[in-house]
């Protein structure tokens, strides 16, 4: 195209085009310093990977987001770096399409230790089942919550009405 | 929070934090209000550093409503953020060396100089601590006159008072000796843990989000990050004492050249379909905001991630293997908030 | 040395017994107030229009909009509403005072709100349009030695209802 792109996060969005190619979808730079793809359950580990060998040592933090009326949730994760300089103000996000039904994804922790306070946390207000995480079970929540996982957009709260 | 602790005699063996008791779900509630309802509720998890949590909140939406806020508005926002950062340390050395460890004199220290700060607090936005002063857009109110009279006077009182602190505390034998060497948080497990904020550079990691991502006008004041390498309690809070001399440098910076001109741009009461992050740096850690939006006036989901529940992570790895006697100091020396982590 | 870094913090210590404290004997004497701290709310009847902006954008819903049903005249209010306050729910956060359109609302320095009972909290438009009374000082010995500067007589009431 133009002159070669200087900033590090359009860098880093044409070595993932260029090392994943088809396998992550929609890699996009929004604003400054932030770099946002869209991974598969699949190829979520393999990215992962990659991202930590290039000098991403640590989540931000792990959200997870319900959407009803499109029937899917996703599971977003948040990226940063400690000991890179270059990329020390960069944050990178990578989103993951699950379905309503019992989503199930594998876990990120033995990858970045910082994500397990996180999955716990996504486990129990969506529901969403963390495989390989070393001890998934509730954090905020009392131990007989026994109702529907209440961050999903079906649990209403009484000031909704 | 509760710690149920396995030990052997007088050594722990495992520690695990049991959190949750003060969860309101906040996260749940800020869908049903509209984005100016869910600034008093969303600045409370913190109420002694409150004014990050409300910048936090309104920056990712100011970013998807492709607003600007005026340079007289970011001047002030910084200013009463670095205010509320010298409180906030102020009382969390106080819990730390005064209450954990027993020594009631930093106690009385640390809230009675803060009572100087929360008068500057209730001068500029009329409550001591939470102020719901930003709005997306700018700021509620002007700097009223004599204002940055009464700061000066105010850092100069602190400045007097800071050495007398660092002799009581920082060169006393008696209070290095409990803290020195306790709770060693190396390098590589600070990074690997995730921590933020000051445990993370009392580990000898330099990073802070108001040097690596420059919001407000951070990137155009002059200060240091201080770090230390020993990674030990006695560092962590050496790091918070750095800090408010550094917090004093920047505000005798912004006091003396303030911009003129609005305090606030419109802003429309709309969250505009899309996503974005807010990062901010708290006096406990990095604050993100992660507001998602679809077009209404209520946001479609807010998640809160606050420096207290990621520092979290390092309790159970630092518990491991000390002297029952020595929790306290470590658990102080973390300055960790209940409310802030449980939201 | 290690006995000499112990005595002067020792030292350090003991000269405060020779210093002025800063401490106010409170309810005897008073902290000085800085205009516009958000105190309970002022209201203006005669500027009110009875749109419930107030009510809409409080965020604890605790202002009801009532009828007030004596004979004054309001040009400005046909309907006669006025905004009626739920003080034990109230934030203080004063958004209602800044989004009024007529400047209605506003600050004042009372902040001794409690009552001995439970429907005295609930403040009618009436009572919130009072002229604001400010620190109400106690009545004992130690007032002319502890300087306090007004103290109600035992014939007019210290808050009136």
């Amino acid at each position: 195209m133009t002159a070669a792109s200087s900033s590090p996060e359009q860098d880093l969005a044409a070595a993932i085009r260029a090392q994943f190619g088809n396998t992550v979808e929609d890699v996009k730079v929004d604003r400054k310093d932030r770099v946002s793809l869209v991974v598969s359950k699949d190829t979520m580990m393999d990215v992962a990977a990659w991202l930590q060998r290039a000098g991403f040592d640590h989540t931000v933090t792990v959200s997870g987001v319900d959407h009803p009326w499109e029937n899917h949730l996703d599971v977003v994760y948040f990226l940063s770096s400690y000991s890179r300089e270059d990329l020390k103000g960069l944050v990178v996000s990578l989103k993951i399409h699950l379905s309503r039904e019992n989503p199930s994804l594998p876990s990120l922790t033995p990858i970045w230790e910082s994500a397990n306070f996180f999955e716990r946390e996504t486990f129990e207000m969506f529901g969403v089942n963390f495989q390989g995480h070393p001890n998934l079970s509730k954090l905020l929540l009392q131990d007989n919550w026994d109702g529907p996982p209440p961050l999903r957009k079906d649990f209403k709260i009484p000031e909704m009405a | 929070m509760r710690i149920m602790v396995k030990t052997d005699g007088d050594l722990i063996v495992e520690a695990t934090p049991e959190i949750g008791y003060v969860h309101r779900g906040c996260e749940k509630i800020a869908e049903s209000r509209n984005i100016i309802k869910n600034i008093p509720m969303l600045e409370r998890p913190n109420i002694a550093d409150s004014s990050h949590l409300n910048w936090s909140y309104v920056a990712p939406i100011e970013e998807l409503q492709r607003v600007e806020v005026p340079e007289r508005g970011l001047h002030i926002r910084t200013m009463l953020c670095e205010i509320n950062r010298i409180a906030s340390h102020l009382y969390g050395m106080a819990i730390m060396a005064g209450i954990f460890s027993g020594h009631t004199t930093m106690y009385m220290f640390g809230f009675g100089d803060r009572e100087l700060l929360l008068d500057l607090h209730e001068m500029l936005t009329g409550a001591r601590m939470t102020f719901s002063f930003f709005v997306p857009g700018g700021v509620r109110r002007d700097l009223p006159k004599g204002f940055i009279e009464k700061l000066l006077e105010t850092l100069d009182y602190l400045e007097s008072h800071l050495p007398a602190i660092d002799r009581i505390f920082v060169s006393n034998p008696i209070f290095v000796e409990r803290a020195r060497g306790v709770g060693i948080l190396k390098n590589e497990d600070a990074i690997r843990l995730g921590v933020v904020g000051p445990v993370l550079r009392g580990s000898g990691v330099p990073c802070d989000v108001r040097k690596d991502a420059p919001y407000g006008v951070y990137d155009k004041v002059d200060f240091e990050v201080p770090s230390f390498k020993e990674g030990d309690s006695l560092s962590r809070w050496r790091v918070r004492f750095e800090e408010i001399k550094q917090s004093i440098r920047i505000l005798r910076q912004l006091a003396t050249d303030m911009p003129k001109g609005p305090i606030a741009r419109k802003s429309p009461l709309v969250v505009p379909r899309g996503e974005a992050m807010g990062r901010v740096e708290s006096s406990r850690g990095e604050i993100n905001h992660y507001v998602v939006g679809d077009g209404g006036d209520k946001p479609y989901r807010v998640k809160m991630s606050t420096g207290s529940f990621k520092n979290l992570a390092a309790l159970p790895f630092l518990l491991k293997g000390v002297r029952i006697g020595d929790m306290p100091i470590i658990y102080g020396s973390l300055d960790y908030w209940p409310v802030e982590a449980d939201r | 040395m290690k006995p000499a870094s112990a005595a002067q913090a020792f030292l350090e210590g003991v000269k405060h017994i020779f210093k002025r404290t800063f401490t106010l004997k409170h309810p005897y004497q008073r902290h000085e107030l800085p205009d516009g701290y958000r105190g309970r709310h002022l209201l203006y009847m005669d500027r009110c229009t009875g749109c419930g902006i107030c009510a809409w954008i409080c965020p604890e819903k605790c202002i009801t909009m009532v009828h007030v049903t004596d004979d004054s005249v309001y040009p400005q209010n046909l309907d006669k509403r006025f905004p009626q306050y739920w003080y034990i729910r109230c934030c203080f956060c004063h958004f209602c005072t800044d989004y009024c359109p007529r400047g209605a609302l506003d600050y004042t320095k009372d902040y001794d709100l409690a009552e001995y009972e439970k429907e005295l909290i609930i403040w009618s438009p009436e009572r919130l349009s009072r002229t604001p009374v400010g620190y109400q000082g106690y009545r004992t010995r130690f007032h002319r030695w502890a300087g306090v500067d007004h103290v109600p007589s035992t014939e007019e009431e210290s808050t009136a209802r």
